[in-house]
């Protein structure tokens, strides 16, 4: 699973944890991409200095350009657990905080 | 470090790519195609190529409409305009399938159905598969989104490499040669066209902005977007109904330009309501004001306030990705990028298997190499057959019968799923890609020839005579289109023997080596 890019070979590239090691890095990217992006949009929409629809909506539209740099980061982690943790508590932490405060994220 | 970081990127390039890559060639020529999906609908209806001349009533329109859907509360009507002479009705009817219909601006009858050219804009958007497509749609942008950034990083010299083509080196160094080219070639389109294409339908899978400041209330969501007035029902039928076509006028003459279309809210009820949506005359972002009329009385009762201002970004953006607002020359330089990037995706796959040439020999085709080399095939050279064998089905079938529309799409599941099978039988010996592009040659080049004898009004010669050019340009784009898959055809064949001559050379010179060697 701790497989990185400069440690698997081309010439390994069929074996079970070369398999294993993209599997995990394109569910991080995904998965975990998504997660994030989400928790982001969620705070996004609590912090912003716009009105609650403007907020929504630009929340939404720059929570893909956090998935799309989450994903490169996920890819470019030296391990498979590095990719992986950082985005669990990232986005736990700020869909923790949006939670937190979602009453002042719902002033009009 | 900067070099792993690098390798990483290519890593990223690859599998985020490789996964997605016949569903996103897919929903590219899907979205290519329907660059122009007005045209072929008017091509697909033949009933609407010699209307008599009168008046449009757009009356007759929403009664044909409230006959067909008796039970529906909100009806949809688009206005004729430069690019469809029909007038559209869409409905959506409490447990039914939405309707989405073409009727006649005369008398409002409805035009025999097809799936049209709007076909390719549902397999563009939700593969034909309703929410689950869509989701899958927006998974496979977004890791568009990510093959382009990686293959951004990975490229160390896109812009020399821009330049380099080596289709004589044959192999893998021509394909990754073509493939640089036509992803350099459109980068900018193409991260364009993510991007946009992932947030259109952001609503539809990124709930937070709705979950954290409207509670998911996705009704009071939708209601500060339009800005418009919440309606109260007044639970008794409307004594009198206003003339649509008045409102139309009226709508007109206030905006200063064309309606986009109409909307007649709680039809069944006094408090119905029009609101007619200004056409968006050459904006990105479409049309910006709305008035609404009293539905019973036909008088006009207020202009909604603009949008929001990110709504309006969000409109520019998808405004960039539909691309209503550039009339043809605009629709054609899509058509042309989202050609390269159909050939991007297809280069693309070849790369790969192209890279790993030796282990997908030795596995043989029962193997993951020998599913990517199906899937190749399958899906690149199979759905051109598909795409051609639709229009074949729209003029074959007989115009009066009820199912014609599942009908069509039935043809091209069905010729699709025929290509497939053939090009994977084919693969164990023989040349499928000469043989599928061939077919999809034939179909195109003949086109304007089975148009000509099945609808002899709307032949090529006939539509010149009436300088009616969509229909000219479909026959002609279809011609052009056919003779560059005969090419395709020749090419396949070729670096086929070509690579075959090239593998014999090699292993005579290495026989004769062997019979050297002491």
């Amino acid at each position: 699973m701790s497989a990185s890019p400069s440690n698997v070979k081309q010439g390994r590239s069929t074996t079970r944890t070369y398999r294993l090691a993209v599997f995990s890095r394109i569910s991080a990217a995904l998965a975990g991409g998504y997660l994030v992006a989400y928790a982001s949009a969620a705070l996004l929409t609590v912090i912003l200095p716009f009105s609650r629809i403007n907020r929504a909506v630009t929340a939404s539209l720059l929570s893909f350009v956090v998935w799309a740099l989450v994903a490169v980061w996920a890819f470019a982690a030296g391990s498979a657990w590095r990719s992986w943790w950082p985005l669990l508590a990232a986005g736990s932490l700020m869909l923790l905080l949006a939670l937190a405060f979602r009453d002042y994220g719902m002033r009009p | 470090m900067k070099n792993a970081f690098r390798q990483s990127m290519a890593w990223l390039h690859t599998w985020a790519g490789l996964i997605v890559s016949w569903m996103l060639f897919a929903i590219f020529l899907g979205g290519t195609l329907a660059c122009f999906d007005k045209e072929l609908d008017y091509w697909m209806r033949p009933a609407l190529h010699h209307l008599a001349p009168g008046p449009t009533s757009m009356d007759a329109a929403a009664a044909s409409l409230r006959t067909m859907a008796p039970h529906a509360d909100t009806l949809y009507l688009r206005p004729p305009d430069a690019r469809d002479p029909s007038i559209h009705g869409f409905v959506f009817e409490p447990s039914k399938a939405y309707l989405d219909v073409a009727l006649n601006p005369r008398d409002g009858k409805r035009i025999p159905a097809t799936v049209g050219g709007n076909f390719f804009f549902d397999l563009h958007y939700s593969l034909q598969a309703g929410k689950l497509g869509s989701y899958l749609v927006g998974l496979a942008g977004m890791l568009m989104l990510l093959a382009l950034i990686s293959g951004v990083i990975i490229h160390r010299r896109v812009f020399k490499d821009f330049f380099v083509f080596r289709p004589r080196a044959g192999g893998q160094r021509a394909w990754l040669d073509g493939h640089n080219f036509t992803g350099v070639l459109g980068l900018p389109f193409h991260l364009m066209i993510a991007y946009t294409g992932v947030i259109i339908m952001m609503s539809n899978y990124m709930y937070a902005g709705v979950q954290i400041g409207y509670r998911g209330d996705l009704v009071r969501y939708y209601d500060a977007l339009s800005g418009a007035p919440k309606i109260v029902e007044q639970h008794r039928p409307p004594d009198h109904v206003a003339s649509l076509d008045a409102i139309l006028n009226d709508a007109v003459r206030r905006l200063g330009g064309p309606v986009a279309s109409l909307e007649v809210e709680h039809i069944h009820d006094a408090s119905i309501t029009v609101s007619a949506l200004a056409a968006g005359n050459g904006k990105v972002a479409g049309g910006l004001r709305t008035l609404v009329y009293d539905g019973a009385q036909g008088s006009f009762r207020s202009e909604l306030s603009a949008p929001p201002a990110a709504y309006r970004v969000y409109q520019f953006l998808s405004g960039l990705h539909r691309v209503q607002f550039g009339g043809t020359a605009i629709r054609w330089l899509y058509f042309l990028l989202g050609a390269t990037g159909s050939v991007m995706l297809a280069t693309a796959t070849q790369v790969w298997i192209k890279k790993r040439s030796r282990q997908a020999g030795a596995a043989g085709l029962r193997s993951g190499y020998g599913l990517v080399k199906i899937l190749n095939v399958a899906v690149i050279a199979g759905m051109p057959v598909a795409s051609a064998a639709l229009l074949w089905a729209n003029r074959l079938l007989p115009y009066d019968l009820p199912d014609r529309a599942n009908l069509e799409a039935e043809s091209f599941c069905a010729s699709w799923l025929l290509a497939a099978v053939w090009g994977a039988l084919r693969l164990q010996r023989g040349k499928p890609w000469r043989d599928l592009f061939a077919v999809t040659a034939v179909l195109l080049l003949a086109l304007p020839l089975m148009n000509a004898l099945t609808q002899p009004r709307s032949s090529l010669l006939a539509s010149v005579a009436d300088r009616d050019w969509v229909l000219v340009g479909v026959d002609v784009t279809s011609f052009v289109l056919g003779l560059g898959f005969a090419w395709l055809g020749w090419l396949s064949t070729c670096t086929r023997q070509r690579a075959e001559t090239r593998q014999r050379a090699a292993a005579l010179s290495l026989t004769q080596a062997q019979a050297e060697a002491p």
